[in-house]
């Protein structure tokens, strides 16, 4: 029995239809396609947990037809999802140490934009179909024989952003190699906290092309993970909890920035500030001292603070840019960067938001005033 | 017929319990001079303070707290410590038809009443030292941020006779000011 499978077109807007000769799947097949269409399109998380909580027996290959839609899904979904995320958007971001403005295909040339999806792609998208990701215990060993190429990460983030909520990240979280990325541990702290932290944390990837663009992209989804989560704590009563996450949180922006900084990409930060602009706004309640459990020793206190507060300790380090980049004299190598770096802070208000996290920082010190 | 006896139970529970809490922050100090001499000037304020020199930290008393100071990295530790040397005992006597067994559940169950308000008292004491702490925080805080107040002035003082000649220094106690004219 096999399931028909359409190709359909991305864009929505009126145009003399295409035909084009129905291809049949199997639907084993089918529900890959499902499933891979309904992580790039965005569909409903509900939707996509029933897709991936089903265990399905695995063929040994797929049809040919079959790949050929997988090649096709993956190159024009990719694409379109990475300009919705933002690649639309004109920004500025850095080439060469110099800002250059524009969208995504502005800024950078198609050329160094390639997608270039290894086995390893098409491997998680078997395996996310055939297990049960909601009940199955080990996710299984991936071969090293082949590179995972930057293609194949941003695949698996979108993977896990779109199951994010439901019970099907816990085996999804832990798939080696890829949850070893360091931009898969930046965005998903929360969900990585209880693991054990990477011998080896890597961001090289995502600093040069074609890895830096697809993070331009990013920066606002990282910003929404990043304030989804800082609220979520604000909401938290499990303090262990919150301090296992806030654990997490530091120790990985600041792999992150040290990384950025080491780069000459500061610029790739600029979540950070989107992030703080959200959750430092005025009347924003996430920062808003909490009642203390009854009889907790002020050591206790103080661990469960830090841990609230784990993002906004990273802002002294951001502070310290900005003196750097003001300090930058006009024979410097960095000194574009530097002042294109003075640009975007003073856009997004640095100073302002580095000032209410020190008053937040000193309201929750100890040995506050 | 069976035959009641008359039992007497004795326990009684020795310990020593304590109580302690500690919290930390830096002393936030401008690097103006080298790390090295604002490492001395706030090992000389803090004698100043009353602080005694114990190996690589400055320490003293205050208000039933012991602060401690790494003045190399500007670490200050303080630490709430209290402890009691705990005697309770507790005597029942009640009228049983199984000797052995009724003195045995009847001993094990004075014993865990024992635990039980031993681990009561034990909270008790960390309260003690935790409220100690807090308090003690209030009236630590200005103290520390004079210390750092004077060893910035001096510094500047310091840093300012580097760059040139000081014409004038005017220095306010009260507002904590400090006006230095230089000629460069």
């Amino acid at each position: 029995m096999h399931g028909d499978a359409v190709e359909f077109e991305t864009d929505q807007t009126a145009r003399p239809a295409i035909h084009r000769p129905r291809v049949e799947v199997t639907p084993f097949e089918d529900r890959l396609l499902r499933l891979l269409t309904g992580m790039l399109r965005g569909t409903a998380e509900s939707q996509m947990a029933a897709l991936a909580g089903q265990r399905v027996s695995r063929p040994k290959c797929l049809h040919r037809d079959a790949v050929r839609l997988i090649e096709n899904r993956l190159s024009r979904g990719v694409v379109a999802l990475l300009c919705r995320a933002g690649g639309w958007k004109t920004e500025r971001f850095l080439r060469g140490g110099a800002p250059r403005g524009g969208s995504l295909w502005e800024r950078t040339t198609i050329g160094e934009l390639r997608l270039e999806f290894s086995r390893h792609a098409l491997e998680l998208l078997m395996w996310m179909t055939a297990s049960d990701l909601t009940a199955d215990r080990r996710p299984p060993r991936q071969s090293a024989a082949t590179a995972v190429t930057t293609a194949d990460q941003l695949l698996y983030l979108i993977a896990c952003h779109a199951l994010r909520h439901s019970a099907a990240t816990r085996l999804l979280f832990r798939r080696a190699p890829f949850c070893r990325d360091g931009l898969f541990q930046l965005m998903f702290p929360d969900a990585l906290a209880a693991e054990s932290w990477p011998k080896s944390l890597e961001f090289d990837r995502w600093l040069s092309e074609p890895g830096s663009s697809f993070l331009e992209c990013l920066q606002s989804l990282l910003a929404q993970r990043w304030v989804d989560i800082e609220t979520w704590k604000a909401e938290q009563w499990d303090w262990s909890r919150v301090q296992e996450i806030g654990h997490r949180q530091e120790r990985v922006l600041e792999a992150f920035l040290d990384a950025v900084h080491q780069a000459g990409r500061r610029d790739l930060s600029g979540f950070v500030l989107e992030a703080a602009g959200k959750l430092l706004s005025d009347g924003s309640t996430t920062y808003n001292l909490p009642q203390s459990p009854p009889g907790s020793r002020l050591i206790d206190r103080a661990a469960l603070y830090r841990g609230r507060l784990a993002f906004l300790h990273q802002f002294a380090r951001l502070r310290r840019w900005e003196r750097e980049a003001r300090n930058s004299a006009f024979y410097d190598e960095d000194y574009q960067a530097s002042q294109f770096w003075l640009s975007e802070w003073e856009r997004r208000g640095g100073t302002r938001l580095c000032e209410r996290a020190a008053g937040i920082l000193r309201e929750w010190e100890p040995f506050g005033e | 017929m069976s035959r009641a006896y008359r039992i007497r139970v004795r326990e009684s529970l020795q310990r020593l319990i304590r109580g302690s809490d500690r919290v930390g922050t830096e002393l936030e100090l401008l690097a103006i001079l080298p790390a090295d001499q604002l490492a001395r000037l706030l090992a000389v304020e803090l004698e100043r303070q009353g602080f005694d020199q114990e190996g690589d930290r400055h320490v003293r008393e205050f208000q039933g707290v012991r602060v401690e100071i790494d003045a190399t990295r500007g670490q200050v530790e303080v630490i709430s410590e209290t402890q009691e040397d705990l005697n309770l005992s507790d005597e029942r006597r009640e009228r049983v038809y199984d000797r052995r067994t009724a003195s045995r559940e009847l001993r094990e169950q004075m014993r865990k009443e024992l635990e039980q308000q031993a681990d009561q008292r034990e909270s008790e004491l960390q309260q003690q030292a935790t409220d100690r702490l807090e308090k003690s925080l209030r009236d630590l805080r200005p103290l520390l941020d004079r210390a750092v107040n004077r060893v910035t002035a001096e510094a500047l003082k310091i840093k300012a006779a580097q760059l040139g000649e000081i014409k004038e220094m005017v220095e306010d106690d009260e507002s904590g000011s400090l006006t230095i004219v230089l000629e460069v």
